[in-house]
């Protein structure tokens, strides 16, 4: 009885399991599964981003470590002509990097930018490298937030200090100044005023490490404003490593402060500098070790935005000279007391200075951290150059033209709106970018109809259009009527196009609508948001120091999505936490997020999405780390708004941005988050992160390109990324992903007309790679192929095999590239190699005929086909006739060339023979004759065929080198040959036949004669390789 | 271009030796055991055909290493064929397309890793006689595979990484880094196809790896154990 009933369990077990459990048998998708589909990035580099921190090696400036807000840390051995990123697999956004002046290969990095704006990243703590940067490991203080210092102590380099701000957008607890004594593995909190303030500035005394300064700031951010300053700032001093502190207060301002910078001159340890916040910032020095005070300078260069600007560099050389970087890079020569523009003989440098390292050795040479990448001087910051190499820039949104190749539209944080080519000649450089609009840049969009008008804005709802072919610029901002008062526009506010019409969206606390390509505007809402008056103060934002730049402005619009299915069907989100739907055109509206499950109120809006496939599906994600909550918050509709259910899941680690359904299959979805991309292939049960050449960088902003199906990503911190095809993913249905080895279909790379400026030879300049021109061939293989021989090959149809393909097979999907080229011919054999030569085998090859071919895996005993088809470019103007010439005459080339290499064998032959050891011995004087006037007339015509002298440039050209060349150029234009290059193929035939026909006789004249002779004297007779096993050795 | 094919299949062929290379020692000696180093041991010479393929192009090459420390790599480009080898002690080439047909002499980084290729029994079989410092490196995950990292610090100072298959305890990548005139080279090399030769496993294709991008890939056809090789072959 026991027993049946255990058994009843057990079925009962098994059935719930099964039913149940779908997910639980299904397979895990994990980044592996994403296999080798690969990003690319297309920069731009151009006008790069922000840089928050830059450390160098005083001993050798050119070994360099440059931190980016949001694009990652780059490292360089060549004060920055090639750069590297070496903390990909970490958190993009770094506060501070310190290298170890004695040991270079051990570096630390704190991660999280310590300049606060609004659009400021996140970090996740301390790492610290031991080998140059080649691996990080994670130290600790994880829930800093943001770092904005890290000193090593000089003589014991397990003893180091962190400088943590802590969180921006809420209270927490790890802030200060943080002591490890043991490389990192504890850390003490020797410096913690409340769960508000944290360390904004550090500084060690040069002789004395015990010495410490400390700069304590309370700041705090929200959706709506910004507060700098409170009870807790402070400047701290300490003489014991830490241990104790005392506040700094004789000669200094009382009462509210706010940001403090404080450094010790690196040449006089008793000059301290300091720049307080507080109703009058200014600069204070002190030539006491910080006993006493004097202040130097009250002027707003000192006094400008110090949230994002409060630093003081003194010189390492000269205690006159100190750099205060803030809009510019200013500099006083007279210890303070007045400051100008370095750069004030006409040098230029992009604005917003956020670091600066001088080298001790020579004073005059400097790298300044800027909003617009990094710049070197070597003459006191003078002039500047610009590293064209760091494609760092920080989108806000993206979008696409229907252009061949498509353009990709974006604005950029402090660097205005951009367009750039998806692919490029030689690759995408920095001068295919083309900018358009002022201010800071966020959308950009082509009109549908004219290609030519480019939409754009700038911070604060100011919406502009440019003509591309005039640079002409309107502003088509809605403004303020008498009937709607004051318009609120986010910082990023929303434009959105129509997916189906040229109707063009935009959102204030309103959402306006306009049909004629923003001349005029509809208001089809009421306000949207919640109107929260509390939170519209903006004028008073900033705490000390008023910052009003429209960068917290609130209630506003800052999504709005109009159905595929249906142009009433518009859904707008707000950046108080409102999700709203009109199924009318915006007749009436319906708030939905009160049914929206587990989000907390107020939650900024980020993306809203409606479904391609179902009216009533939607797909919204919302963005709570302004309320100091970084939460994925990812949901779907499936009854227009009446219920959400939520499809996050614990793999996404952060607060999303964006989110995408695929264009071709409902159940695949793309999710921006601040870490990353993240894809599920079931509708959102699982997800997993892409990763593939992507780093952990944030996606604010992605599309489909609806002609070429690439997932086009932009990134705040490291430009754009194409992931070109996304067609496999959508093949990865459940039975898919469960298979040993699944082939998956891919769109052949349709060849593209690309012209462009191109020149090779700029190490120091950006290139993004262009999309591959070979042929993909795609499969899923659910787990690594280890032991064994498995092969691919591709045959025509014919079934004559033409290649073997190489390749590593890996888990998840596979990709094989197929250049569909021919061998080259096979030439005659001479060490020589002149540049004819090289442009014939491998320069210009004969391609394999547009059609289809068959593609055959061989994994162990199991075999797999598959038709692939090679495309021409249907935009070439050659017709198929042309085409068919230029094979004909290239075939001709090849079988000239092939018909020379068997001249040349076949005189190889017999001088080998002749040359053979005993050969000659014993033969008769006339044999011996004839055998060398053999030899002389084959040296005769091998210099007539060939260039036998070593070197490149000698500038002889023989009988192959004409082919060559002859068959190599034909490649070179896709259409009819000319007319020379077929007269030029016509007399070289000639020559050809002609060599032929006299090595032929030579043969025929006295090698059957010499060869008797031979035979006679006991030797063998000499074999000259026929035709037929030429041909055959080909096989 | 030329160059690029040469230096590559340099890299490539330190693959190729890296293979017939818990805590660092516990995780190689799983290693060999796996791919049969005690039957590799005792092999006195392999000689190696097969092809690179670079861009859609191929190149068949051939491969001769003798115990101990020989090596002779003959690749052939177009027609021309381009000749490394190590003799024991020093390093020799026979490059045409570089304007001579005259061996030369191979020095400095390019010659430290062929010599590093001439033996037979790779860098991490008997590590610490070769003067190298062996640590484990935490794991990794390599296309999906957690991977042991062996990080060989060698007695010149490159730093080798190896990438052991947690579970089959391959090598299914290798990383390098070598420092030419004060600038890093890195170089990376995926490892498959890994069939076994009288009793040893080695990788039959190894693709080389920069800055992400497949650079070329060797394919082996035949593997030949203990044929006969005079040494005068690899004299100069």
């Amino acid at each position: 009885m026991r027993i049946i009933k255990s058994f009843a369990i057990a079925l009962m077990v098994l059935f719930l399991s099964g039913y149940h459990g779908v997910a639980q048998t299904k397979t895990k998708v994990s980044s592996s599964t994403f296999g080798q589909i690969q990003a690319r990035q297309i920069g731009p580099a151009l006008m790069s981003g922000r840089v928050s921190c830059v450390d160098a090696l005083q001993s050798n400036p050119l070994y360099m470590f440059i931190g980016t807000a949001s694009g990652g840390l780059w490292k360089s051995t060549n004060g920055g002509v090639i750069v590297k990123s070496v903390f990909d697999k970490h958190t993009l956004s770094i506060g501070a990097v310190t290298i170890d002046q004695n040991r270079p290969d051990t570096i630390w990095v704190g991660t999280g930018e310590p300049w606060v704006r609004n659009s400021t990243s996140i970090g996740t703590g301390v790492y610290k490298s031991t080998d140059g940067g080649e691996k990080w490991k994670l130290m600790g203080l994880d829930s800093t937030e943001r770092i904005a210092r890290i000193i090593i102590h000089p003589e014991n380099p397990d003893v180091v200090y962190v400088a943590a701000l802590g969180h921006l957008w809420g209270a927490n607890e790890q802030r200060g100044v943080f002591k490890t004594e043991d490389g990192g593995k504890t850390w003490s909190k020797i410096l913690y005023i409340d769960e508000n303030t944290g360390c904004s500035d550090l500084d060690m005394d040069p002789e004395d490490p015990d010495i410490l300064y400390a700069g304590m700031w309370t700041f705090r951010r929200r959706a709506w404003d910004f507060y700098s300053g409170g009870s807790g700032s402070g400047l701290y001093k300490s003489t014991d490593g830490g241990a104790t502190w005392e506040e700094l207060t004789s000669d200094l301002p009382v009462g509210e402060k706010g940001r403090i910078s404080v450094r010790v001159s690196p040449v006089e340890s008793d000059y301290v500098y300091s720049v307080i916040e507080w109703d009058s910032t200014a600069l204070y020095r002190s030539t006491d070790k910080g006993k006493s005070w004097e202040m130097l300078n009250q002027t707003p260069t000192i006094a400008e935005r110090p949230f994002y600007f409060n630093l003081i560099i003194p010189d390492p050389v000269d205690t006159s000279r100190v750099y205060k970087p803030g809009l510019y890079v200013n500099v006083s020569t007279d210890g303070g007391r007045k400051f100008r523009t370095t750069n004030f003989a006409g040098g230029a440098i992009h604005p917003d200075i956020h670091g600066l390292w001088i080298w001790e050795k020579d004073h005059r040479y400097m790298y300044a951290a800027t909003d617009g990448g990094l710049y070197v001087s070597n003459d006191y910051g003078s002039s500047w150059r610009h590293l064209r190499n760091l494609p760092v820039s920080q989108f806000y949104k993206v979008s696409v033209d229907m252009e061949k190749p498509y353009n990709v539209y974006g604005g950029l944080q402090d660097n205005g709106s951009w367009a750039g080519p998806s692919r490029s000649y030689g690759g995408i450089g920095n001068y295919d970018w083309q900018g358009y609009g002022i201010g800071d840049g966020f959308s950009v969009h082509t009109d549908k109809e004219d290609h030519n008008i480019v939409y754009w804005q700038m911070q604060g709802g100011l919406f502009g259009q440019t003509d591309k072919r005039y640079q002409s610029m309107r502003l088509i901002a809605p403004m303020e009527t008498e009937e709607t008062g004051k318009l609120r526009f986010n910082w990023d506010a929303a434009i959105s196009m129509s997916p189906t019409s040229n109707t063009v969206y935009v959102g204030a606390q309103y959402l306006y609508k306009s049909n004629d390509q923003g001349s005029s505007w509809t208001r089809i809402s009421q306000d949207l948001t919640t109107n929260d008056p509390e939170k519209q103060q903006q004028e008073e934002s900033g705490g000390l120091t008023v910052d009003n730049s429209t960068a917290e402005n609130h209630t506003t619009i800052i999504c709005i999505a109009e159905s595929a299915l249906d142009e009433n069907l518009i859904w707008v989100g707000t950046d108080d936490g409102n999700l709203q739907v009109t199924r009318n055109g915006g007749k009436s509206w319906t708030n939905t997020v009160a049914n929206v499950p587990g989000l907390p109120p107020n939650t900024w809006c980020s993306s809203v999405y409606p479904s391609r496939f179902e009216k009533g599906t939607t797909y919204a994600t919302f963005d709570g780390h302004r309320n100091d909550d970084i939460s994925p918050y990812v949901y779907r509709t499936t009854d227009f708004g009446a219920s959400w259910e939520s499809i996050a899941s614990d793999a996404i680690t952060a607060h999303c941005y964006k989110i995408l359904e695929d264009l071709v299959n409902p159940d695949l979805l793309f999710l921006g988050t601040e870490f990353g991309l993240f894809i599920s292939l079931d509708g959102g049960e699982q997800w997993a992160q892409f990763k593939n050449e992507l780093p952990n960088a944030s996606i604010m902003d992605m599309v489909i390109h609806p002609r070429e199906h690439d997932l086009v990503l932009g990134t705040h911190g490291r430009g754009v990324y194409i992931i070109d095809d996304i067609s496999p993913f959508r093949q990865l249905s459940e039975e898919i992903l469960a298979s040993e080895f699944a082939f998956l279909e891919q769109r052949a790379p349709v060849p593209m007309v690309v012209a462009g400026p191109n020149w090779p030879g700029l190490d120091d300049e950006f290139r993004g790679r262009n999309p591959t021109m070979a042929i993909p061939i795609t499969f899923y293989m659910k787990k690594r192929h280890l032991i064994g021989k498995m092969t691919m090959e591709v045959f025509d149809m014919e079934g004559n095999r033409l290649t073997e393909l190489p390749s590593v097979t890996r888990k998840g999907i596979n990709q094989v590239h197929w250049i569909p080229m021919k061998k080259p011919p096979r030439p005659p054999i001479s060490e020589a190699m002149p540049f004819q030569m090289q442009i014939a085998m491998m320069g210009g090859g004969m391609s394999y005929p547009a059609g289809d071919y068959k593609v055959k895996v061989t994994k162990k005993d199991k075999e797999f086909e598959k038709i692939i088809t090679v495309y021409d470019n249907p935009d070439e103007p050659y017709t198929d006739e042309d085409r068919k010439v230029r094979r004909k005459l290239q075939q001709r080339g090849f079988d000239l060339m092939e018909d020379l290499a068997y001249v040349d064998r076949k005189m190889t032959d017999v001088r080998k023979g002749l040359a053979a050891s005993g050969a000659l011995s014993g033969v008769s004087s006339s044999t011996r004759k004839k055998a060398d006037a053999l030899k002389a007339s084959l040296k005769d015509v091998t210099e007539r065929l060939m260039v036998t002298e070593y070197g490149d440039l000698r500038g002889d050209a023989r009988l192959r080198e004409d082919v060559g060349f002859l068959y190599g150029t034909v490649a070179f234009y896709g259409g009819r040959p000319t007319q020379v290059q077929m007269d030029r193929m016509d007399l070289l035939e000639k020559r050809v036949r002609a060599m032929e026909k006299e090595v032929n006789e030579l043969f025929v004249a006295s090698l059957d004669k010499i060869n008797k002779g031979l035979v006679k004297a006991g030797g063998e007779a000499i074999a000259v390789t026929t035709r037929e096993a030429f041909d055959a050795e080909k096989k | 271009m030329k160059k690029r094919v040469f230096l590559s299949f340099l890299m490539v062929l330190t693959a190729i030796a890296f293979t017939t290379a818990q805590d660092a020692q516990e995780i190689l000696d799983n290693h060999f055991e796996t791919i049969g180093q005690e039957n590799l041991l005792k092999v006195k010479s392999i000689q190696a055909t097969g092809k690179a393929s670079q861009m859609g192009m191929e190149f068949p090459f051939k491969m001769i290493n003798k115990r101990p420390d020989k090596l002779k790599l003959a690749i052939e480009v177009q027609g021309t064929e381009i000749i490394q080898v190590v003799d024991g002690e020093t390093v020799w080439a026979v490059n045409p397309m570089s304007g001579s047909a005259d061996p030369i002499d191979v020095t400095g980084p390019e010659a430290d890793g062929l010599k590093e290729n001439a033996d037979m029994d790779g860098q991490l079989w008997n590590w610490k006689e070769k003067g190298h410092q062996l640590e484990l490196d935490g794991t990794e995950e390599v296309e999906g595979t957690e991977c042991h990292v062996l990080k060989l610090t060698k007695k010149n100072g490159n730093i080798d990484y190896y990438y052991v298959d947690a579970d089959s305890y391959l090598i299914i990548k290798a990383k390098s880094k070598i420092i030419m005139e004060g600038s890093e080279v890195e170089m990376e090399s995926l490892l498959g196809n890994f069939q076994e030769v009288e009793g040893f496993i080695m990788p039959f294709t190894t693709e080389q790896l920069s800055g992400g991008q497949t650079i070329i890939t060797i394919m082996i056809d035949t593997v030949k154990v203990n044929e006969e090789f005079d040494d005068a072959m690899f004299s100069k």
